[in-house]
């Protein structure tokens, strides 16, 4: 395998069904992410850090002592911005950019480097922000989220920005999430538990997978009378979006951290619908020397039914990725 | 995203004031998978046995501060419900709940900055005033 430099992380988002609950304290997502092997801790202040964006010197001391204590290494803060504060009037630029700023204080207190810049976020707010960010050693990558797709309009205007001031202060992090070749095989069973016509579920999940238009399906799926859950997957399979993974290797100088998104780890070496292989073999081709930060995002389509194991998710994708990357200790 | 949890288990019960019994309370969570301004709460509704409260009698207590209207909250910049959460929300009813099983149906509505419409979130469940 060619010699790389790519590392393991996870993003808490994975374990949100288990703090939602309190069922695993902020501490305890760490815990049970370095004991798979994911050194890199990315997090999301709104989830479990309440109080953010005034949080005390005491917790910062204590987040400080778990860095020590369990060995991780403080990976990126998701920040978001919110563009639809008020109800009846735009937010001004310059209210975001201040926010941005309380998140570029954050994310140096919290000792990591990188900020994931919302999808959406007005590339004027980063570059408003970006002077300070630098100032500080803090990137600002913007998500490359489905159904955002990498030669978009809104792209252009984000890569404006990253090359007017360099790909390490301004860059991209894209959401494996846009790497769907199969639609979901979780987010069907979903809308078949709600009810959705079973027939033309098929034929959604046809169409996505062959990689067909499916912009049509939602309009169809009303003209044919059809319920508001086949509607409703009809229209989900108009957000997953299936770029090249090759797509990235002219943004490398850009990409300095990988939300790795998953939605059903099937074993210990399948993603249902991701292809992790063609991916990895990308990032090592590439260059990458970033995290691939574990994103598991499947509780939500099987809570209704099943219990949620949000660490064993984790736990295979880790497996995999520790393969793919030709870890040593990898089985 | 987290609809099943929005209305916390066993936790409907009738508020008593000076001895009179001036409406009922249910603690709920907000759906959305992260802690947010409550101007962002676009509507949270009620419905009791099929009948749905007014706005003007529903009041929110989040994070240990006093219950407030829904219409306050709409400019409250500040405070956060966080994620996970539960808040009381307390319905003018004189009189209160019978005693027994009721059906409970919880519809919360959120705006969300990246996606196009808001987020919704129901639950129905069953709930019993001892």
């Amino acid at each position: 395998m060619t010699k790389h430099s790519i590392k393991r992380g996870v993003s808490l988002y994975s374990f949100q069904e288990e703090y939602f609950l309190r069922r695993l304290t902020l501490e305890q997502c760490i815990e049970k992410s370095v004991s798979v092997g994911a050194l890199g801790i990315e997090t999301i202040a709104e989830q479990m850090m309440p109080g953010f964006p005034r949080l005390s010197d005491d917790f910062y001391a204590k987040w400080h002592g778990w860095v020590d204590q369990y060995g991780f290494v403080p990976t990126a803060h998701d920040m978001f911005a919110e563009l639809k504060l008020y109800k009846d009037r735009p937010r001004p630029v310059d209210e975001m950019v201040n926010e941005l700023r309380l998140d570029i204080d954050h994310t140096a207190k919290l000792g990591a480097n990188i900020i994931r810049i919302l999808a959406l976020t007005p590339p004027e707010v980063v570059d408003k922000a970006a002077g300070y960010a630098g100032d500080r050693g803090i990137k600002l990558l913007t998500e490359i989220h489905a159904p955002h797709r990498f030669d978009s309009q809104w792209m252009e205007e984000v890569m404006m920005v990253a090359e007017k001031w360099g790909g390490e202060v301004v860059g991209l992090m894209p959401d494996l999430g846009v790497f769907v070749e199969r639609l979901p095989r979780v987010v069907w069973e979903r809308a078949l538990r709600d009810g959705a016509d079973p027939k033309f579920t098929a034929h959604v999940v046809n169409v996505y997978d062959s990689g067909e238009d499916t912009s049509g399906l939602p309009q169809k799926a009303q003209d044919l009378g059809l319920s508001p859950a086949t509607v409703g997957i009809a229209w989900a399979a108009t957000r997953y979006i299936n770029e090249d993974p090759r797509s990235m290797l002219e943004y490398m100088p850009y990409i300095h951290h990988i939300q790795a998104k998953f939605y059903e780890m099937v074993d210990d070496d399948h993603e249902y619908s991701i292809p992790y292989d063609k991916i990895v073999s990308t990032l090592i081709e590439g260059g990458y020397d970033g995290y691939l930060s574990s994103e598991y995002e499947g509780n939500r389509h099987i809570q209704d039914a099943y219990g949620v194991d949000s660490f064993e998710q984790v736990r295979r994708h880790h497996a995999m990725m520790a393969k793919l990357l030709g870890e040593k200790d990898a089985a | 995203m987290f609809d099943r949890y929005v209305l916390v288990p066993n936790s409907l019960h009738n508020e008593i004031i000076d001895g009179q019994v001036v409406g009922f309370s249910v603690k709920v969570r907000a759906g959305y998978y992260r802690g947010f301004r409550l101007a962002l709460l676009e509507d949270l509704q009620l419905t009791v046995d099929g009948l749905t409260f007014e706005r003007k009698d529903l009041a929110l207590e989040v994070g240990g501060k006093p219950a407030r209207p829904l219409d306050d909250l709409e400019t409250e910049y500040e405070q956060t419900w966080d994620f996970g959460a539960p808040a009381t929300l307390h319905v003018r009813k004189p009189g209160g709940l019978e005693p027994g099983a009721h059906s409970v149906i919880a519809y919360e509505r959120i705006r969300v900055s990246y996606f196009p419409l808001p987020a919704e979130y129901t639950l129905a469940d069953v709930q019993v005033v001892a």
